[in-house]
């Protein structure tokens, strides 16, 4: 077994943070899980893992919560040897109908909150020349879509952070890593899906084909696996010893995805995906535009 | 949850046979975890899942205990939803010095093993309308290296079968996918891997060239994960509603990195690559140890 690390976990009330905590104390690591509502989701994440996984309160739009956590991570453990930022929202809807609200607040959680919590953790990296940095991205940040285009933007950011960090953290041997879920099974993809006002109202100019695309990933959803595949991936992230590539898709569908995109030219890509008819991601989009048109 | 599904895994007495029994087992799937010795390494796959988890001896070189294995699993189930080859091991040693005897041992288990399983699987997943078979594959059927290219070959040719499997079988509904783990620290990889008797006997014309790659090698593994992401994986490729499963499916940061790279790479930036590069590790210092010897001929 790899030796014992400590691992900084941002997200994990649910989905794949909670999935990766669980993973990683199995393993035999020290676990900081953090979550905006500790006294709510805490007591369900750490029955059976008392004394392995540790919950902070830490909210990643929340400065002083940031500071707060990891100040008493490192009094407690002396060190932080992975952060693994997890924590991030979802936004459905059409771009120009998305309010300059809803915009910064998706960027604020899933980029400016990551950047945030690397600058709370990196200076005790640093100091010991040593630390994983794991960004959780998605296949989104790999691949634009319709009606997901906020989302694939905060995706999209978080790679290119993930890749400039990369390259200004070497020099103290801090290794920087995004990875690439694909459609897993989780919470996030069943509880309250975030869409933006003017679909909530029904009153987008989208409206059929928002919700279309929303029920074909449910669907999707369905019909594929649980987090177990991305906890154990970044479990495995988090003890390999050899130097880690800059991304790593997760999951059958995100490394077939991220292997034909990058086989195809612009044209071939724009080609495939807007011929998709399914009742999946994205088709059910297309599908419904064909039928039913928009707006 | 998925529906319980009846899947038959063989090679399950340690690493990531034992790792995707027990994963599968623990998703409430009902698994015939098939061994060579099950008196010996059964009770440790099966503890905890005794209700789940059947334990049967299954030797891929041997066709009566296969036939064994499919008759239990016909008499208990009626059905078969998935097969999953994954006995196999690892052999090392220069091609020209490794024996009949060795090479045809190892292509007993890797190649012509899993095709006989796959002929026994295929009447009864027919019958229940079509299945999924994962055929456990290598970094090493894409990495083709020097010191182990005879298990090269029965990785590569397992690729090769498995393709043609996949067409012919898909009017029965059967779904053929391979899944290749990279570097895992397992027995396999790790601590009892076979190698030529040459090396055994200290006979072999690369006999401090493969001792310096096995100490790689060993050096390697022991810092790489277990098999834990790879049997999650073709769990999950068991429960997945989604039609068709991938040719291939490379597990884990390793493999997905080396076959991006390969693919990338027109043969010739391969092979200067290898033999230029200075980078440490399995398996660069072949390269470097051979680089002077080649020199004198190739310039």
């Amino acid at each position: 077994m790899a030796d014992p690390q400590v691992v900084l976990i941002t997200g994990a009330s649910q989905g794949f943070g909670a999935a990766t905590a669980r993973e990683l104390a199995e393993r035999g690591h020290t676990v900081i899980a953090t979550m905006r509502n500790p006294d709510r989701d805490a007591p369900a994440l750490v029955e059976g893992y008392a004394g392995r996984i540790s919950p902070q309160r830490l909210d990643v739009t929340d400065a002083g919560t940031i500071s707060a956590a990891v100040s008493a991570a490192l009094d407690q453990h002396g060190r932080i040897d992975a952060l693994i930022n997890n924590a991030g929202v979802s936004l459905f809807g059409a771009v120009e109908e998305i309010t300059d609200a809803e915009l910064h607040h998706i960027l604020d959680v899933n980029v400016v909150g990551a950047m945030r919590v690397i600058g709370a953790v990196a200076p005790s990296m640093r100091a010991r020349c040593s630390g994983k940095i794991i960004n959780v991205s998605s296949v989104a940040g790999l691949i634009g879509g319709p009606a997901v285009g906020a989302y694939c933007a905060s995706k999209f950011a978080l790679e290119a952070i993930t890749e400039a960090l990369r390259y200004e953290m070497q020099p103290w041997s801090i290794q920087v890593v995004a990875v690439e879920p694909g459609v897993v099974n989780t919470e996030m993809l069943h509880g309250n899906l975030s869409a933006i006002a003017s679909v909530r109202e029904g009153r987008s100019r989208y409206q059929g084909p928002v919700e279309a695309l929303i029920k074909g990933l449910r669907a999707a959803a369905n019909r594929r696996q649980g987090p177990r595949s991305v906890a154990s991936q970044l479990a495995d992230l988090v003890e390999i010893a050899e130097p880690l590539p800059l991304r790593v898709p997760i999951g059958d569908d995100a490394i077939r995805i991220s292997q034909q995109r990058g086989l195809m030219t612009d044209d071939e890509w724009e080609g495939f995906l807007t011929s998709l008819r399914d009742e999946g991601f994205p088709g059910s989009y297309f599908q419904a535009v064909e039928e039913q048109g928009v707006g | 949850m998925a529906d319980p599904k009846v899947i038959l895994i063989t090679g399950t007495s340690t690493g990531i046979g034992a790792d995707t029994a027990r994963e599968l087992a623990a998703r409430g799937h009902h698994v015939i975890a098939t061994m060579r010795n099950p008196d010996r390494d059964g009770p440790r796959v099966q503890a905890g899942f005794e209700a789940s988890m059947d334990v049967a001896r299954c030797d891929v070189t041997d066709q009566s205990s296969i036939d064994a294995a499919f008759a239990l699993t016909q008499e208990k189930y009626g059905r078969l939803d998935a097969l999953v080859n994954n006995a196999g091991y690892t052999t090392y040693g220069a091609v020209l010095e490794q024996t009949e005897e060795e090479i045809h041992r190892v292509f007993d288990t890797n190649l012509y093993g899993v095709v006989r399983m796959m002929r026994a699987a295929v009447p009864i997943m027919r019958e229940s309308g079509g299945g999924k078979i994962l055929n456990v594959t290598s970094i090493a059927a894409r990495l083709i290296g020097p010191l182990f290219g005879v298990y090269c070959a029965t990785k590569t040719g397992l690729e090769a079968v498995s393709e043609a499997t996949r067409y012919e079988l898909a009017r029965h509904g059967i779904q053929v996918c391979l899944v290749a783990p990279g570097i895992v620290k397992t027995d396999n990889q790790w601590r009892s891997f076979d190698t030529s008797n040459a090396f055994n006997d200290g006979v072999s014309e690369y006999q401090e060239t493969m001792q310096g790659m096995l100490d790689e090698v060993r050096k390697v593994a022991s810092g790489r994960p277990g098999g834990r992401l790879n049997a999650v994986q073709m769990a999950d490729l068991i429960e997945i509603d989604e039609q068709p499963l991938p040719l291939r499916v490379p597990v884990g940061e390793d493999t997905i990195r080396a076959f991006a790279n390969r693919a990338a790479m027109s043969d010739d930036e391969w092979e200067t690559m290898l033999w230029t590069t200075d980078q440490e590790g399995y398996p660069f210092g072949f390269f470097k140890n051979e680089r002077a010897a080649r020199a004198q001929h190739f310039g």
